[in-house]
């Protein structure tokens, strides 16, 4: 008995040796990140900032009331010649350990993204506290440091902000892209498809926008709008879509949620508001003698949102002149999308994805070539659109008098 | 006064040991998408076919001699001296195999879940209940086994279907289908996905002898199970694949940690990361624990020990012992594992042994025939 | 036996005092009662030490030839209005023809016939009989020049009236509980199972106490085997007190060293109707108002008497519910710890930081914030238990307010912290079986403490050990996770969920019983009634 508990001790050594309570980090102890930020510094090192989450702050808002006294958020900036570097040196500033298992978002400057996504990617992906449902968006106009500092007053973390607006605004607006970093990784690496990104842009003066008093605003001085696709060629920026065109790519991503879209009456040019509820888009593509061929069908599922002209909508004939028209309609928004993407040799969409899907072996020869020969193809877009109703009311009381 | 009932192991307790030994670890890993991209679903159907036929060799070996072990008909086969120093080489194997899987798994663990925590500390905790629940026999293992089986099937289904559910599935990233035609396919199967998870299964042949029902019917529970996991596994890779991208699939050491990070409810079902340590945690501890047992069972038949729970703690020692003196990082420990020890390792202990004690013994029983006839005509 | 059960027994036990003391009492037994009535009463006075409740009267009857007789009784022990009558009637019956050859024999053949106001009449020949008469309330009558005595039951022990069970609460169905007298709880059973199939077998166990255990069973039904092992170890029961069935239970338990309970004491005569029904054995004890039913399972425990009479519908989820009850308040804590600790990553955004929050200025580490506030609580419990009930109000208003508010505002701990506590602790006691919380409650601290050092990890590990040990325990022969493993699908018809009544066709296979369909006709069939 005495010799099997000695061998057992001595097994298990381990054990006992290295103390227990060692192996974990307390909840307290830690500096949950919300969101990221990576910009370029004057001297071409990357300068990282982070949103920490002021975690007592929030707490006692919650139980006092009335509004805490400090920011709900603090920001933590650094730059290093690689990421990793001037994660440390940031960290350093911070007396907790970083966390960023919770991270909402990552925020890269538009300098950053022209010069090339590869560098960053790695880190996010490899990190294991990192998700690969993390949104990525690109600063336009002011650097992701300043838009991460923005307080904004209906949003107790702006971080996490970040992605609800993003979430929100491709779902409703349907001009903005949702893309983590799993697409983008996929864009990166994937043969025959390249990354796309939505944008972000501060708007106001942005020293005002980072102190509380930005809070106390019914009318803020500063806030931040998401804006515009960003073309990415090689992990390279190369272009932005935006209006039309970006939900065209939006579209032609099957990513379309929801979304508005005018049409002329008559001569009323936009009268007619339509709200797309559904939408379903197939790529295609194949070679014809050398010479690519894709082909885009969609369909959709909408319904009168708005009518500012005299119309007769409960006749079938108006409904198939508007369906028509709106089939028009977003024929000529996947076209603009599809020349732009083409004109910068980006194939965002994911044609030659397709065509390597369908055709292996011929992809095989054009793979190294593929985007020269994207910019040349041939493009067919095949649409289909019902509207199913017309809200509460037939006719508008346009058409009354 | 305390009453000590030896109840056989059961068909269905074998079954879930069975499932359990095979998913081990390679659930999570998700099987051969490294290797075989997007084809590994047809790895993987492929290479439960070959798994059923190997383990029809040891079947076939096991239902010569019903009532033997590996070490046991070793002995019988290549008569006493050199079938024993055969079976010792097994249960070295085993305690290797059993080394090398906690190896696997706390590396597995402290990648992905526990990044302070040392290693050994991880595995002494591991082998100290493996050791608590094999001195329960093996009807403690498998009947632990099959508890946390009903457990299992639960929770991965459940998963499998939030995943189908809320989790964004596309199909089409599994074509195109046989980009490069079978070789991948086939390099996937041999010799790795024979080696493991599917060569493994000669552990199994000493346990079988202690199973309750008929040999046939254990056999055909077993291949059950192998088909199961087989099917399971398959599954997986799919779902792997389907959600979260051959790319990053293949690239990732847990692709379906990924896979199943991806799925969310609403926003308040959204970490499912639980499922992934649980099902690791399960698959690696029946794994190591049919290894040791085997080892343990197979060192007492060698030596006619009566009681083979004297083997436990020793054994244990040096599995922990194995294992603290194997491959310093997770690069070199996986080239290892993946290129030198299925071939000069796995391949002739798995394959050629069991084949060739077929072989052996079935032209000693033909000529033992011949001869009794031959005798019958003088 | 184990190598560690034999050497607890070496340490804790002295064979050979034991032995000695039994060879005395059986030296005593043997003598026989004295042909005088003289002889006889002072040996009594001194076999009980001049006890003041022992009283002894001498009277003369008949007329001629005058017999003397001697009646003792224990004062404490006996009904005195019995006693006076009995004496009564001695003296005031004409003695019939007097036989002149033995006299004295014929007297006290008369007293055996004709003394009907008290029951069960007996003849005693030796001292031990004499003894273990007075003490369960007899009257014994000694008869000058025979030696033999006559004894004559004029017991009435003071006992409770049959009420409300305390502990096993039922909504629905009977509400008797037991008593602590034997008498009383064995009519109680008798009465709800009309059969002369239900056997009863009494002994007195507890050198000392000499307390009566009586066996029941369904003869025809209860595995023979089990009832045989049931009597054996009972009686190879050593001690000198028996007081309730929890010691009964420790020394008839297969596996002394297990956090998990073998066998279950209910308070409801029901509860054990119903087992002795399906082929259980039970094992009352004179003086406590819990009986022992053998051999369980741990679904078994789980189970109320209620779930037979509710609907089963709800019974089955109400079995349902408390087995998550049962997880909960096993791993409640120690899941959050290991959430807080290591898995921050499992949590929801906005709960991890609504817990960093509430942590912030806590001064101690998550496991210990935890151990110390389930220390707390079960201190609590045990104090409101313990506590006069006039207390009890003040004892718990300052429970709620100390750790409720107080420690909260202080910042000792976090609220969400006082929020697990309050889930698991009232988890526990969901289980209808004392017993069984009690393993939740021990298992639960440690649970806390690995998964305090190894989080996810620790607790399923744990888990797996845990299985394996329920999977080796024995009630009696029978797994103790039947019908789970090993499986039986009849029986998990009545096992996490209950099935109707009519699907409950058999007696669980796990027992062994003897006739394992429940009823001889299938279900259809005719049944005639008679009245």
């Amino acid at each position: 008995m005495i010799k099997y508990g000695l061998i057992l001790s001595l097994l298990f050594f381990p054990l006992f040796m290295t103390g227990c309570t060692g192996y974990h980090q307390d909840i307290d102890q830690l500096a949950i990140v919300s969101a990221m930020g990576v910009d370029k510094a004057a001297n071409g090192q990357y300068r990282v900032s982070f949103q920490v989450i002021n975690s007592s702050q929030i707490a006692s808002t919650k139980t006092g009331g009335g509004g805490g006294k400090s920011v709900p958020v603090v920001v933590y900036t650094d730059t290093g010649k690689t990421l990793i570097e001037a994660i440390r040196k940031a960290s350093q500033q911070v007396t907790k350990r970083l966390y960023f298992s919770h991270q909402q978002g990552v925020i890269i400057e538009e300098k950053v993204a022209r010069a090339g996504l590869k560098d960053v990617f790695d880190i996010l992906e490899r990190n294991i506290q990192q998700r690969l449902q993390l949104n990525v968006l690109i600063a336009r106009r002011g650097t992701a440091e300043d838009i991460l500092k923005v307080l904004i007053p209906t949003e107790m973390l702006p971080g996490s902000r970040v992605g609800e607006a993003l979430k929100t605004s491709s779902r409703v607006l349907g001009e903005t892209l949702e893309s983590n970093v799993r697409d983008v990784v996929h864009g990166l690496t994937d043969d025959g498809i390249e990354p796309a990104i939505s944008g972000i842009e501060l708007i106001g003066k942005d020293e005002q926008g980072q102190s509380m008093s930005n809070l106390q605003e019914s009318r803020p001085v500063a806030y931040t709008r998401i804006n515009g696709i960003a073309l990415f060629r090689d992990g390279k920026l190369q272009k932005w879509m935006e209006g039309n065109t970006a939900r065209g790519a939006v579209t032609l991503l099957d990513r379309l949620k929801n979304t508005v879209v005018n049409i002329n009456c008559g001569d009323k040019k936009d009268a007619l508001a339509i709200e797309i509820t559904h939408a379903r888009t197939k790529l295609g593509a194949d070679m014809n003698k050398g010479k690519p061929v894709l082909t885009v069908q969609m369909a959709f599922l909408g319904n009168v949102y708005e009518a500012d002209c005299p119309i007769q909508l409960n006749d079938q004939e108006t409904i198939d002149r508007l369906q028509h028209r709106l089939e028009r309609e977003m024929k000529r928004e996947v076209l603009s999308a599809v020349k732009t993407a083409q004109k910068e040799k980006c194939d965002i969409f994911g044609f030659g994805e397709t065509l390597h899907r369908s055709q292996p072996q011929r992809w095989k020869t054009i793979r190294n070539r593929w985007n020269p020969i994207f910019s040349k193809a041939e493009v067919r877009v095949r649409a289909k659109a019902i509207i199913d109703h017309a809200g509460l009311r037939f006719d508008p009381f346009w058409s009354s008098k | 006064m305390r009453q000590h009932v030896t109840e056989k192991v059961q068909s269905y307790q074998l079954f879930s040991l069975v499932v359990f030994f095979e998913l081990g670890t390679t659930i999570v890993l998700g099987n051969g998408i490294h290797q075989a991209r997007q084809d590994a679903w047809l790895a993987n159907l492929l290479g439960v076919g070959v798994g059923l036929l190997l383990f029809l060799v040891y079947a076939r070996l096991y239902l010569r001699y019903p009532a033997l072990s590996l070490t046991g008909s070793l002995q019988k086969i290549c008569g006493k001296p050199v079938g024993w120093i055969l079976g010792l080489v097994y249960v070295e194997y085993f305690l290797y195999l059993a080394a090398r899987d906690l190896k696997d798994f706390t590396r597995l663990l402290q990648v992905g879940y526990f990044p302070l925590m040392p290693i050994a500390v991880t595995a002494s905790f591991m082998l100290l209940i493996v050791i608590y629940v094999l001195t329960k026999g093996l009807e403690g293992l498998a009947g632990t086994s099959f508890v946390f089986f009903i457990f299992f099937s639960v929770m991965f289904c459940t998963t499998d279907v939030l995943i189908l559910l809320f989790g964004e599935v596309k199909p089409e990233q599994l074509q195109p289908v046989l980009e490069n035609g079978w070789r991948p396919v086939f390099q996937t199967v041999f010799p790795l996905m024979l080696t493991f998870p599917y060569g493994e299964m000669i552990a199994f042949t000493m346990m079988l002898p202690f199973c309750r029902n008929q040999p046939r019917k254990n056999v055909k529970t077993a291949l059950w199970g192998i088909l199961v996991s087989g099917l399971v596994l398959t599954v997986t890779v799919i779902l792997d694949i389907v959600v979260s991208g051959v790319d990053i699939s293949a690239r990732s050491s847990f692709p379906y940690l990924i896979t199943i990070s991806q799925v969310e409810v609403g926003t308040f079902l959204q970490r499912l990361d639980v499922v992934t340590i649980l099902v690791l945690i399960m698959g690696g501890f029946f794994k190591i624990g049919v290894f040791l047992h085997a080892a343990v069972v197979g060192a007492a038949d060698l030596f006619g020990v009566h009681n083979p729970r004297k083997f436990l703690l020793p054994f244990a020692t040096v599995v922990l012992v194995t294992f603290l003196t194997m491959a310093e990082s997770l690069m070199e420990h996986i080239q290892i594992g993946l290129q030198i020890v299925p071939k000069y390792v796995h391949l002739p202990l798995q394959l050629g042994i069991p084949l060739l004690l077929l072989i052996v013994d079935g032209v000693k029983s033909r000529t033992k025939k011949q001869r009794s006839a031959g005798e019958n005509f003088s | 036996m184990p190598k560690y059960q034999k050497w607890f027994r070496r340490w804790f036990n002295n064979p050979k005092q034991q032995e000695d003391s039994q060879e005395k009492q059986s030296s005593v037994e043997l003598l026989p009662v004295y042909p005088s009535i003289q002889d006889n009463l002072t040996f009594l006075k001194n076999a009980f030490g001049h006890s003041s409740d022992l009283q002894i009267q001498e009277l003369t009857i008949g007329k001629s030839p005058t017999v003397r007789i001697g009646i003792a009784y224990i004062d404490s022990l006996v009904n005195a209005d019995k006693v006076m009558t009995l004496i009564k009637d001695l003296l005031g019956k004409e003695l019939t023809q007097p036989n002149e050859t033995h006299p004295h024999s014929h007297v006290r053949d008369w007293i055996k016939e004709n003394l009907t106001v008290v029951g069960d009449m007996k003849e005693i020949r030796d001292w031990n009989r004499v003894s273990k008469m007075l003490l369960s309330g007899h009257t014994v009558v000694f008869v000058d020049g025979t030696n033999q005595a006559v004894s004559g039951d004029t017991s009435s022990v003071e006992h409770r009236a049959v009420t409300e069970p305390k502990t096993q609460i039922a909504t629905k169905g009977p509400n008797e509980g037991f008593t602590e007298s034997l008498r009383t709880n064995i009519s109680l059973i008798r009465k709800r199972i009309k059969s002369p199939n239900l056997r009863v077998k009494k002994k007195p166990i507890g050198q000392v106490t000499r307390t009566d255990v009586a066996l029941l069973y369904m003869e025809g039904i209860a595995n023979p085997k089990v009832v045989k092992e049931v009597k054996k170890r009972l009686e190879n029961i050593n001690t000198d007190k028996i007081l309730d069935t929890g010691e009964i239970g420790e020394w008839i338990e297969d596996q002394k060293f297990t956090l998990f309970p073998t066998l279950v004491s209910y308070e409801r005569p029901d509860s054990i109707v119903s087992h002795l029904a399906e082929g259980r054995v039970a094992i009352l004890v004179d003086g406590t108002p819990y009986a022992i039913a053998v051999p369980v399972t741990f679904l078994k425990i789980l189970q109320s008497a209620e779930d037979y009479f509710m609907r089963y519908d709800l019974a089955s989820v109400l079995r349902l519910l408390r087995i998550v009850a049962f997880m909960i308040s096993l791993y409640g804590s120690a899941m959050y710890i290991a959430l807080t600790a290591f898995h921050q990553e499992m949590l929801p955004t906005s709960l991890l930081i609504s817990i960093g929050a509430q942590r912030q200025g806590v001064p101690f580490p998550v496991m210990v914030e935890a151990l110390l506030m389930e220390g707390t609580f079960e201190i609590l419990r045990e104090a409101a238990v313990r506590a006069p009930r006039a207390l009890g109000q003040p004892l718990a208003i300052m429970g709620a307010v100390v750790i409720g508010e107080t420690a909260v505002v202080a910042g000792l701990v976090s609220p969400i912290m006082v929020i697990v506590v309050a889930i698991t602790g009232i988890s526990s006691y969901v289980a209808p079986e004392a017993a069984v919380t009690i393993t939740s409650r021990i298992l639960r601290f440690g649970f806390m403490l690995i998964s305090g050092v190894f989080g996810l990890y620790g607790i399923l590990l744990v888990t797996i050990a845990m299985v394996a040990h329920m999977q080796s325990l024995r009630s009696f022969g029978v797994p103790y996770l039947a019908p789970i493993s090993p499986l039986v699908w009849s029986d998990l018809k009545d096992s996490v969920v209950r099935l109707p009544h009519w699907m409950l066709s058999n007696r669980p296979h796990e027992l062994k019983p003897q006739r394992l369909w429940r009823i001889k006709y299938k279900v259809g069939d005719r049944v005639e009634y008679d009245d």
